[in-house]
């Protein structure tokens, strides 16, 4: 059975995708910063590891790039709401979208599916992973 | 009158009756002093040596021993002495008189002790002179006339009253003309620096008098007049110079602010996408899963249904927003045939517009190539005649679309356009439909604005547009008149380098 950490600091969307995953077969595994998620991949990998990007303490982009680093052959999907966001304070306030997924991409995620998603789009995006 | 005594006439004809009244008395009293002392003594030797030449004559023939002889002397005396202007001759002889024959009656009574020249009443000079004979106490007594001497001395003091008058009369007037020979070219230089203060600055000072001073007085007036006018003009140069400054700096003021504003609005306005991006997530992801659980034949589908299609709608809204707020150039740019993705839009368009409305389009098709986002460029395009139509709705009219390019030089461009000096195609967007207020513009291009009613427009259209145009390097602005129309102008860089072109993907 395919396993998925999710890590993001929204509780509503790690319930959600948790359901989702749960519902199609997934194990599924949660954390809400990437530290926690890093520790949780030390204990066990998982198949496929799910990111926000614009999180408090350490960002998404950070956090794919340590996980590449510790583990080159895991399978990572960046998801991010977008909008402005200050990598700094944390205040939603200034850094362009697109360069921001630009650089989880080049961090190493493997799929990036800016937020709002559908549950189609985001079964095929895992699907997609875990097939290969 | 004591103003009237303060002007230069009259000060100097004051003046110069001052000093006559105390001059003329005096020069009139000398005058006739002179006169009169030399006639007097011209009178009074002159009847002392007849006298005395008489007496003498007398005493030489020592007639006074017979009465006979006395009388034949005193009818001599009668012929030689009566004849000129005596009219008095006596001889005492002791206690006898003896009077001329020939001598008015009159001066027997008249005859007085008083030998002094002008005295009052007979006009008549007496004198006495003793005879020189031995044994008698003789004198000769005899009067002159006085009148003619006093006539001449009157008709004397006359003429000098008369040439004296002349004199002051003739002073005056000459003064009087003087005064009026000062005063005048100073009446001249007052009126022509009034005018110079009551703002004819043309006005030149000057004189057509020969007093030097005055001459020299009005050239250096003049050429005061000439620095004060040169400071005069300097000083209006500067002011309208700072007025233009000021005008200009209000307006980059302004500029500014609005820009500022825009920037804040779009800051915000990405953030709340970022947090509605979250919160969409669970409605959708949930939403599906529910929909998953019912029966195909729930009364709850619908709802539900509705419940995602509206989540939807909303990822729509956030994605506008979204493009407004980013800034950047990013690299989904990939068409630089600018014309072409105009063209094809405006087919679109006028397959969407009512026959109300009439389409011209005016397209240099030579116009250059700009590095755009073909979709963004044909949402640009649509929103701005999606507007246009909107404002001819209630009678129809004229939308008008011009595709050129222009020069932007920094300096002779409008000013409330900030773009860097550079080429860059200009697209406008025209309709004579109901206009823009001031209010409106000035806040035209803010998210969520809207004049339309509640319901019938997000309030997204323009500030789309605006987010499209700043992440391509342009600018855009608005030109309206409420009730003739108003027409959008969208600035967008060409691209002049072929690195520049985008690498065409598979």
């Amino acid at each position: 059975m395919p396993r998925v950490l999710i890590i993001d600091d929204e509780e509503d969307i790690r319930d959600v995708l948790y359901d989702v995953l749960n519902r199609a077969g997934f194990e599924v595994d949660v954390a809400s910063t990437g530290d926690e998620g890093i520790e949780k991949l030390r204990s066990k990998l998982a198949d496929v590891i799910v990111t926000d990007i614009i999180m408090p303490g350490k960002d998404g982009v950070e956090t794919i790039r340590e996980i590449r680093k510790e583990f080159p052959d895991a399978k990572i999907i960046a998801i991010s709401g977008g909008g402005n966001f200050d990598s700094d304070s944390y205040e939603p306030n200034a850094i362009k979208t697109t360069a921001y997924l630009a650089a989880a991409g080049e961090a190493g995620a493997d799929v990036i599916l800016p937020k709002p998603f559908d549950r189609a789009a985001f079964m095929e995006a895992v699907s997609g992973l875990t097939a290969t | 009158m004591a103003g009237k005594l303060r002007t230069l006439r009259t000060r100097l004809i004051v003046v110069a009756l001052a000093v006559h009244a105390m001059l003329l008395p005096a020069l009139f009293y000398g005058v006739t002093f002179i006169v009169e002392n030399s006639h007097r003594d011209i009178f009074v030797n002159d009847v002392r040596t007849h006298s005395r030449f008489l007496a003498d004559i007398l005493s030489s023939q020592q007639i006074l021993d017979s009465s006979e002889d006395i009388i034949a002397w005193l009818d001599w005396l009668d012929s030689v002495f009566l004849g000129s202007n005596g009219v008095y001759a006596e001889v005492q002889n002791g206690e006898q008189r003896f009077f001329s024959t020939l001598m008015d009656e009159a001066y027997l009574d008249k005859f007085q002790e008083d030998f002094r020249f002008g005295d009052h009443g007979d006009d008549v000079y007496y004198l006495s002179m003793p005879l020189d004979m031995p044994g008698h106490q003789a004198n000769l007594r005899l009067g002159f006339d006085e009148s003619l001497i006093l006539e001449e001395i009157r008709q004397t003091r006359m003429r000098t009253i008369y040439g004296l008058s002349a004199y002051l009369v003739i002073s005056l007037l000459l003064l009087m003309l003087l005064a009026v020979r000062l005063t005048r070219p100073l009446r001249t230089l007052q009126r022509d620096s009034r005018a110079i203060a009551s703002g004819d600055y043309d006005t030149r000072l000057s004189v057509t008098t020969k007093v030097r001073e005055f001459r020299e007085l009005a050239k250096d007036l003049d050429l005061m007049r000439d620095a004060l006018v040169g400071i005069n003009e300097r000083l209006r140069e500067e002011h309208a110079e700072h007025l233009a400054t000021e005008q200009q700096r209000q307006t980059l003021q302004k500029q500014l602010h609005h820009a500022q504003r825009l920037e804040t609005v779009g800051t915000l306005a990405g953030g709340i996408a970022h947090e509605f991006n979250n919160i969409l997530v669970p409605i959708i992801l949930y939403t599906d899963l529910a929909l998953e659980d019912l029966p195909q034949e729930s009364p709850i589908r619908d709802n539900l249904e509705r419940v995602t299609k509206s989540a939807n709608r909303a990822k729509e809204v956030i994605d506008q927003i979204l493009t407004f707020s980013r800034k950047t150039v990013d690299q989904r740019q990939k068409s630089s045939d600018i014309v072409s993705i105009i063209k094809e839009t405006l087919t679109l368009v006028r397959a969407l517009m009512p026959a109300t409305i009439d389409i011209q389009t005016n397209i240099d098709e030579k116009c250059g190539r700009v590095l755009v986002d073909a979709t963004e460029v044909q949402q640009l395009i649509m929103n701005l005649c999606s507007n246009a139509f909107q404002a001819m709705t209630e009678k129809g009219g004229r939308l008008t679309i011009d595709v050129c390019d222009v020069a932007i030089d920094g300096e002779s461009n409008d000013i409330s356009l900030r773009l860097e000096p550079g080429h860059y195609v200009r697209i406008s967007v025209g309709d004579n439909g109901k206009g823009i207020d001031a209010a409106t513009q000035e806040r035209i291009f803010e998210p969520f604005f809207t004049t339309r009613e509640v319901g019938k427009g997000t309030g997204l259209g323009l500030s789309v547009v605006h987010g499209i145009v700043i992440s391509h390097g342009g600018d855009i602005t608005v030109d309206s008149t409420p009730g003739r129309g108003s027409t959008f102008y969208v600035y967008l860089p060409k691209t002049t380098l072929l690195s520049e072109l985008p690498v065409p993907h598979g």
